[in-house]
C-alpha cells in the first residue's frame, strides 16, 4: 500500500495534478471487458508546452536514464552490486532469484559485500532471506539495499571504479552503463530479450545493448547462448559465457508423502496470461482438447493452475481448475514435488524454469519447441518437447500421461536426470574466472 | 520487557566545573594532559575528553599513582591559553575544525616543544568522502548549504589533524583511515563507560540478575538514537519490525531519541513506546528495560568507523544487542554468545531467532556483561590512554 502511495506521489510530482487525476481515474474506473495483454507502448502524458526531442525520449524511456551514482576513491572493501527492477516475492521466481544466488556465491568467493539496487519497487530484504534460506546459502558479508526509482531521481548511491555491477535486463544494463565503466558490468542474460517487443524503438535499443562489445555477458543455459550467437549476436561468443541452472535436491525432490491409492493424479499448468511468452491461450486450448479426447480424464487427474492473474475458467462440463497463486518459493517447491504431469510453455529458446523445476521434482513435463530448442533430453528424459501446436501438444500430453503412469520408467528417467543440483557447481567456472580478474 | 524499581536519577552535567577548578585538576600530576574541545556535550566530548580526564585523575580530581593528571578546556577558556600551554605537557585536540584559535592553541604547544594529538571518533576529516558522509546521513543533496557546510567542516577537521604529531581514535578501522589520510602515527583508545554510568548500570544489572532476567511476559526491542542522523540506519529495520510485530503479539518496540517509528509501524502504535532523548545516565535505565537493543547500520566506509559503544552500554545493563555486521560490531559480537548479528536481509529472522532463544538470555547477558566490563569500563583504560599519550 505504501508503495502504491509512493508511485502515485511520484507520478504526481513528475506529471502534475491533471495527469495524476486522469491516471487515478483510469486506475480506479471500470475496466474494459477485455484488455489484450500485449506489449503496450507507454503513454507519454500531455505537456502544456512542446518538449525537446531529448525530453520526449527521456519521458518515453525513463527506465534507461543513468543510475544516480557518485564515485568514491578506490576502497579496500570489495562490493558486488545487482541492479534489478524489484525483489518482490513475485519477481524472485526465476531470473532475479538466480541473480541473487550467483551474486551471493560470487561475493562469498571474493570476500565482498553485496548490494541490491532496485528500480521499480522498494526492496523487501526479507525476500532475500527467504530465498537464500530455502537454498541453504549464507552470505558471509553484509548486504545493502537501495531504491533508485526510475521515476524519482532524488536518491543516489556511491560506487568505485573497480566495483562489479551485475545487471539483470537490457534496460538495467543501459541505465548502469550511463554511470559506471562498461568494464564493470556483467550482464546476466536469461532470455532473448529482443523477443519481448514488436519491431520498434524498444527492440532496437535492446538489440544495441545485446550487441555491445564492451560489456561481459553471463547467459542462462547453453541453449540460450547458442541461440544468441547464431542469431545476430556474435559478440556474445567472444565476451560471454554460460551456465546451467541448478535444482538442488533439498528444494526440488519428489514428495515423500505417500499418495492415497484412490487419490487423483496431479496435473499442473503454468498459467500466466500476462506473460505472453507462456502461451496461456494455447495452453488452455490444449487442456480443453486433452480433456475432450480423454487424454486427461477429470476422474483421474486434478487440474491445477499455477501462475498469476489467471482468469476464472471452466473446462468441458464445468470442470474448474484449482488455482494456486502468490506462493512462496518453498510452497511452490513443495507443490512441485507432488505433481505427476505438467504443461509448461515458453515461446522462446530458453527452456524456462518451471519445466526443469518439475522434472527435478520427479514429474513428467510437456513443453514446446522453439528454434534450436528441439528437445530437452539433456536435462531429463521426463521432459517431452513438441511443436507449439494444439494437436502436437495434446499428443505429447498423451505420451506424458503414459509416462507419468509408468512409475518404473518415470523413476528411471528421474534418476538419470542431467540437471545440475548444486548452484556452486553451476557457477564454479564463471566465479573462478571472475575471481581471477577481481 | 524488564521492569526495574529504579527511579530516575537527578542529573546534572558532571563536567560543568569552573575554569579555576579544571585548571587545578590539570596541575594535580607531574605529567599533565590538556584536552581541548570546542564546547562540552553529551556525546563526543564525554567519551573522548571527560572520560579520559576522569581516568587520568583516578578517583576524582586526585592524581593517579603514576603521576599523570588531566583536565579539559573549551574555546571559551582560551583567554587562558598561555597558562594552559605552560602547565600541560601534552595537548589533545578533540574533534575540532581548523580556525585561528585552534591554530594558535596548537602553535602554543608546538613552540614549547610539547606534543599535540588529535582525537577523533568519526570518519569526518577526508573530503574525498564528504559525499559518502552526507549521503549516509540522508542530507539533502540538492541543498547547496549541505556541500558548503560539510566540505568546510571536514576540510577544517582534516587540517587540524595534519597539524598534530599523532592521532588517537576509537578503533583500528578508523585508525587505518586516519593513517592513510595523514601519514601520522595513530593509537587506539576505545570509547568506554565512566564511573557514573557504571554505577547506575551495575544497579540495573544486579536487579535483573536477581530476578533471573524475568520479564513481564512481553518482549521489548529498542532503538536508541543519540542524534537525528540515523534515519537511514533505522530504515534498514523498519519493515522487519513491522513483520515481527505482525507475527508475534508479545513484541513491543521502544523508540528513544530523535527517530520517528515510520509509516510501516503506524498500525502498531499501541505497541510502540516513544521516549524522548535522555541524559546518558538515565538512558542506561531505559536500555535496561528492553530485551534487545537494535543496532542497524548502513554498510560503508563511514559507518564501519563507528565504535561499539551501543553494544557495551547495553551489555552493562544486561541487555543483548542485535547488530549489523559493521567492522566494529562484528568484531565484538559473537552471534549467539554475547549478542546477535543481523545482515540487512535477516533482521526479521534474527529477531525471531533471538526471541525463540529466550531460554539462553540470562547466560548470554552474563557473557556480554562480563565482556563489556572487561573491555569498556573506565577502570581498565588507564594503560591504553597513557600509551596513546606517549607516557607508557
Amino acid at each position: 500500500m505504501i508503495d502504491l502511495f509512493y508511485k502515485a506521489y511520484s507520478f504526481w510530482r513528475r506529471y502534475g495534478t491533471r495527469a495524476a487525476i486522469k491516471r487515478i481515474r483510469a486506475e480506479l474506473g471500470p475496466k474494459p471487458a477485455y484488455t489484450p495483454a500485449a506489449y503496450s507502448v507507454p503513454v507519454i502524458p500531455p505537456s502544456a508546452s512542446p518538449r525537446s526531442a531529448a525530453q520526449l525520449s527521456q519521458a518515453r524511456f525513463e527506465s534507461l536514464a543513468p543510475l544516480s551514482l557518485y564515485m568514491l576513491p578506490a576502497s579496500p572493501h570489495k562490493r558486488i552490486t545487482i541492479v534489478t527492477d524489484s525483489i518482490a516475492r513475485s519477481s524472485l521466481f526465476g531470473g532475479v532469484g538466480t541473480a541473487l544466488i550467483f551474486a551471493t556465491l560470487l561475493a562469498n568467493r571474493l570476500g565482498a559485500d553485496l548490494r541490491v539496487i532496485t528500480r521499480t519497487e522498494r526492496p523487501q530484504p526479507d525476500n532475500v532471506d527467504h530465498i537464500l534460506s530455502v537454498y541453504g546459502l549464507a552470505l558471509k558479508g553484509e548486504i545493502q539495499f537501495k531504491f533508485l526509482s526510475v521515476h524519482e531521481r532524488n536518491q543516489s548511491t556511491d560506487f568505485t571504479e573497480s566495483e562489479l555491477f551485475i545487471t539483470t535486463s537490457w534496460w538495467t544494463t543501459a541505465s548502469t552503463l550511463g554511470s559506471v565503466p562498461a568494464s564493470s558490468i556483467l550482464y546476466l542474460l536469461q532470455e532473448d530479450e529482443r523477443m519481448f517487443y514488436p519491431f520498434g524503438d524498444d527492440r532496437l535499443r535492446c538489440e544495441e545493448i545485446l550487441g555491445r562489445r564492451d560489456i561481459r555477458f553471463l547467459i542462462n543455459t547453453k541453449l540460450l547462448f547458442d541461440h544468441l550467437v547464431a542469431n545476430g549476436l556474435p559478440n556474445i561468443a567472444d565476451q560471454g559465457t554460460w551456465f546451467e541452472p541448478a535444482f538442488p535436491t533439498r528444494v526440488f525432490h519428489p514428495s515423500t508423502v505417500k499418495q492415497e491409492p484412490d487419490s487423483k493424479r496431479k496435473f499442473i499448468f503454468y498459467a500466466r496470461p500476462n506473460n505472453l511468452r507462456n502461451l496461456f491461450y494455447l495452453g488452455i486450448e490444449v487442456i480443453e482438447a486433452a480433456i475432450a479426447q480423454h487424454v486427461l480424464d477429470p476422474k483421474v487427474w486434478e487440474i491445477i493452475f499455477v501462475g498469476k492473474d489467471t482468469p476464472d475458467i471452466v473446462f468441458g462440463d464445468g470442470l474448474a481448475p484449482t488455482k494456486r497463486e502468490n506462493m512462496s518459493w518453498s510452497e511452490y517447491a513443495d507443490l512441485a514435488g507432488t505433481i505427476d504431469l505438467g504443461l509448461s510453455l515458453m515461446y522462446t529458446p530458453h527452456p524456462s524454469y518451471p519445466p526443469l523445476d518439475l522434472a527435478a521434482s520427479g514429474a513428467v513435463v510437456v513443453t514446446n519447441q522453439f528454434g534450436i530448442k528441439q528437445d530437452l533430453l539433456r536435462y531429463s528424459a521426463n521432459l517431452i518437447c513438441a511443436k507449439a501446436e494444439r494437436d502436437a501438444l495434446v499428443e505429447a500430453l498423451r505420451e506424458g500421461v503414459a509416462l507419468a503412469m509408468n512409475q518404473p520408467l518415470r523413476q528411471k528417467n528421474f534418476e538419470g536426470n542431467g540437471l545440475c543440483t548444486d548452484w556452486e557447481v553451476s557457477f564454479a567456472e564463471t566465479i573462478e574466472r571472475l575471481a581471477g580478474k577481481n | 520487557m524488564f521492569s526495574t524499581r529504579l527511579e530516575a536519577a537527578p542529573y546534572a552535567d558532571p563536567w560543568k566545573l569552573p575554569l579555576t577548578q579544571r585548571f587545578k585538576m590539570l596541575l594535580g600530576g607531574r605529567q599533565r594532559v590538556a584536552y581541548f574541545y570546542e564546547s562540552a556535550n553529551n556525546s563526543t566530548f564525554r567519551y573522548r575528553a571527560y572520560n579520559m580526564v576522569q581516568v587520568l585523575n583516578g578517583q576524582g580530581p586526585e592524581q593517579g599513582g603514576d603521576g599523570c593528571s588531566g583536565s579539559y578546556f573549551f574555546e571559551e577558556d582560551l583567554h587562558y591559553i598561555d597558562e594552559i600551554a605552560d602547565a600541560a605537557d601534552v595537548l589533545v585536540v578533540c574533534r575540532s575544525g581548523y580556525n585561528q584559535k585552534i591554530n594558535q592553541l596548537i602553535a602554543k604547544f608546538r613552540i614549547r616543544r610539547k606534543r599535540v594529538y588529535f582525537d577523533i571518533d568519526d570518519f569526518v576529516f577526508d573530503t574525498a568522502y564528504t559525499h559518502l558522509v552526507t549521503n549516509t546521513l540522508g542530507l539533502d543533496q540538492n541543498d547547496p548549504r549541505v556541500w558548503e557546510d560539510w566540505f568546510a567542516m571536514m576540510g577544517r577537521m582534516g587540517q587540524t589533524l595534519r597539524m598534530c604529531d599523532g592521532a588517537i581514535t576509537t578503533n583500528q578501522y578508523l585508525a587505518d583511515r586516519i593513517s592513510a589520510f595523514s601519514g601520522l602515527p595513530v593509537k587506539v583508545v576505545p570509547n568506554f563507560m565512566n564511573e557514573e554510568q557504571l554505577a547506575l548500570s551495575a544497579r540495573v544489572f544486579e536487579e535483573k540478575r536477581a530476578s533471573g532476567f524475568a520479564g513481564d511476559g512481553s518482549i521489548c526491542v529498542g532503538y536508541f538514537s543519540g542524534s537525528p542522523s540515523h534515519n537511514l540506519d533505522y530504515a534498514i529495520i523498519e519493515t522487519a519490525l513491522a513483520q515481527v510485530l505482525e507475527r508475534d503479539e508479545r513484541i513491543k518496540l521502544m523508540v528513544v531519541g530523535y527517530i520517528e517509528p515510520g509509516p510501516h509501524l503506524a498500525r502498531f502504535s499501541d505497541r510502540v513506546i516513544r521516549q524522548p532523548f535522555h541524559d546518558y545516565i538515565n538512558l542506561q535505565g531505559l536500555i535496561g528495560q528492553v530485551e534487545f537493543n537494535l543496532m542497524p547500520l548502513q554498510a560503508n566506509m563511514f559507518t564501519n568507523c563507528k565504535s561499539e559503544l551501543k553494544y557495551f552500554e547495553a551489555a552493562a545493563v544486561g541487555t543483548l544487542s542485535i547488530a549489523s555486521p559493521s567492522c566494529n560490531y562484528a568484531a565484538v559480537i559473537r552471534d549467539g554468545e554475547n549478542g546477535y548479528i543481523a545482515r540487512a536481509h535477516q533482521w526479521a529472522s534474527v529477531m525471531e531467532r533471538a526471541i525463540a532463544n529466550r531460554d539462553h538470555y540470562a547466560a548470554m547477558a552474563e557473557v556480554a556483561h562480563a565482556d563489556a566490563l572487561l573491555k569498556y569500563a573506565c577502570y581498565n583504560q588507564r594503560g591504553k590512554i597513557l600509551d596513546a599519550l606517549g607516557f607508557a
